[in-house]
Formats: structure tokens, C-alpha cells, sequence
């Protein structure tokens, strides 16, 4: 979606380019009287004529059944599907979703999955012989959703009982703001520590 | 005789809007809870409130048919967090006291707070965008 997003705006910025450039390029040439400085003069600079008979021409080959018809087929097909993705990234809501505790008359509590991972990675990193976490927050459309935590451990450590603490210590929180955990345990490499 | 009349000079500001007022609090009242390390206007800067050319980034009072206003914070926390539900708790319990002494109680309304952030030490990285 973010790329959709970025296709969206650049493909916006240019055609505004464009149609800024056309639309000077028009009133200048409006102000001469006749000559090559005016309309007919500027039709005839970008060559529109020849441009009207190269179309007559490919319209006239796309109306007789054959190769060029299907790939022109093939063509409007895709800049329809270009079109929809365009319209997704300009009007899909851009609102990070949230991670919601609870939805009652007094209003909503809810949190954003960044100050959510934070605290469920710093819950698992209590559990004895897990030297470090990453965490994942989906949030659910309307509530719930799910946290995924990597619990990095020593060799020494049992990953079971990693698995056990950490889902224990996460409890509040997950029942909290209805969200399904899963831990995955791994060995640590050499170089990081226990401390 | 001549009648005193207002001056060129800056022209006094006038009384804030009961949205501003109420928005003001919660937010002071917020930022005074204990765990609450500040407020944001978010990515977009959805969360904010003019008062008088002012804006108060990280509370947004939104106007009710009844009269009443709702408000939206969206907070950082402070490192180490506290349980994110008893801070919410408190938030409200704050904004409520602190409406109901400033005689705005009867135009407040539901109180949504959302945890943008975490604010942690220097060295482990800053709040996000």
C-alpha cells in the first residue's frame, strides 16, 4: 500500500506538470494573432495533424479483428487495472490501524503498534535467558489482533519455558487489547550474551 | 467632548471558545498523569485543536449534537511504560476532576486516549514520526 501510495502522489505530480505546461503553453500561444505564433501555429508545431492520422489509422486497425486488435485489448485491460491501483493508493485510508482495549460510551483506549511492541518486547525480555526480542503488532480491523514476539535465548535456556514465561508475562497486555500471541523462540548467536 | 476611543494598537485577544477551554485542560491535565511523557498531533496532525492561533497538538475536541464535545488524545508514554490500561484510567479520572473544576463537566463527553509512542532514554531511540 505504501508504494501504491507513492505511484499515487508521483503519478499526480506529473501529470499536474503536464497539464501546468500545456496550460502555458496554450495561453502563450493565445496571444499571438495569426502566424506560427497561435493555435493553428502551435497544432501545427506539436504536429497534431499527423497525430490525428496516426490515430485515424490505429483506430481503423483495431476495429479489423487481428493481432494488433487483441493487443490493444490487452492494453486497455491493464491501464484499468493501473487506474484502480492508482485510485487505491489515493483513497485508501491512510490512518494507522490501531490496537483497541476497549470501545464503551465513556470513548475508545487504544494504542498504536509501536508503544504496543515495545512493551510486549520488554515483558519477554524479563524471561530468564532471553537476551533480546522483536516484535510484531497486527491490529485487528475492529479489535484484537495478533502479537508475534522472537525471543532470542541462550543455548542453556530451554525454549519451552521461554515459550511458557513469555506468553504468562504477556497476559495483560494480549487479554487487555484481545490479542493472540505467538512466541518463537531462538538460539542467540555466539556473540550475544546473556546479561 | 470627546469620547475615549479604542487605539491602533494590538487588539486584545478574545475570551477562548469552550472547545479550546475543555481541550486545554485535558491536555494539561494529561500531560500532568504520571507515565504521559507528551502528546502528539500524529502523522497526519489529526490531533490537534486551534485556540486563538494557537494549536494544541495531541488533543482533538470534537463538537456533539448535545452540546457536549468529545475528546481524542493521543499520548506518549514514558520508559519504562506503565500498564497501558491503568494509564488510560488515570488520564481520564484526571480530565474528569479537572473539567468538573473548571465548571466544564456538563459539555464533557467520552474521552478516547490512544498511545502513540513511547518516549525512550536517549540511546535506544527516539519517539517515532
Amino acid at each position: 500500500m505504501i508504494v501504491l501510495r507513492a505511484l499515487a502522489r508521483l503519478v499526480t505530480f506529473l501529470l499536474l506538470v503536464a497539464l501546468a505546461v500545456v496550460g502555458l503553453a496554450l495561453a502563450v500561444f493565445s496571444l499571438g494573432p495569426a502566424g506560427s505564433f497561435s493555435l493553428p501555429g502551435l497544432a501545427q508545431l506539436v504536429h497534431l495533424p499527423a497525430l490525428r492520422d496516426d490515430v485515424g489509422r490505429l483506430l481503423g486497425a483495431v476495429e479489423a479483428s487481428g493481432p494488433l486488435a487483441a493487443l490493444t485489448g490487452l492494453a486497455g485491460l491493464a491501464s484499468v487495472v493501473v487506474g484502480l491501483l492508482l485510485l487505491a493508493g489515493a483513497l485508501v485510508s491512510r490512518r494507522e490501524r490501531l490496537a483497541v482495549m476497549e470501545r464503551t460510551d465513556q470513548g475508545t483506549l487504544a494504542a498504536r503498534r509501536r508503544p504496543l511492541g515495545r512493551v510486549a518486547g520488554a515483558l519477554v525480555e524479563q524471561v530468564r535467558g532471553v537476551t533480546a526480542t522483536k516484535t510484531k503488532v497486527r491490529p485487528g480491523r475492529r479489535r484484537g489482533g495478533k502479537v508475534a514476539v522472537e525471543a532470542v535465548h541462550s543455548r542453556t535456556t530451554d525454549p519451552k519455558q521461554v515459550r511458557t514465561a513469555a506468553r504468562e508475562l504477556l497476559g495483560p497486555i494480549t487479554e487487555a487489547f484481545g490479542l493472540k500471541t505467538r512466541i518463537r523462540p531462538r538460539v542467540g548467536d555466539a556473540k550475544q550474551r546473556v546479561e | 467632548m470627546s469620547t475615549a476611543r479604542p487605539g491602533p494598537g494590538p487588539t486584545p485577544l478574545a475570551a477562548p471558545s469552550r472547545r479550546a477551554q475543555l481541550a486545554r485542560l485535558a491536555r494539561e491535565a494529561a500531560l500532568a498523569t504520571v507515565g504521559v511523557a507528551g502528546a502528539s498531533a500524529g502523522p497526519q496532525g489529526r490531533f490537534a485543536t486551534g485556540d486563538r492561533g494557537e494549536v494544541l497538538a495531541g488533543v482533538l475536541a470534537t463538537a456533539r449534537r448535545d452540546a457536549a464535545f468529545d475528546l481524542e488524545l493521543n499520548l506518549i508514554v514514558s520508559w519504562p511504560a506503565p500498564p497501558l490500561h491503568s494509564l488510560a484510567e488515570a488520564v481520564r479520572e484526571r480530565v474528569v476532576t479537572a473539567a468538573g473544576r473548571a465548571g466544564l463537566g456538563d459539555v464533557l463527553g467520552p474521552i478516547g486516549i490512544s498511545f502513540a509512542d513511547v518516549l525512550e532514554p536517549a540511546g535506544l531511540g527516539g519517539p517515532g514520526p
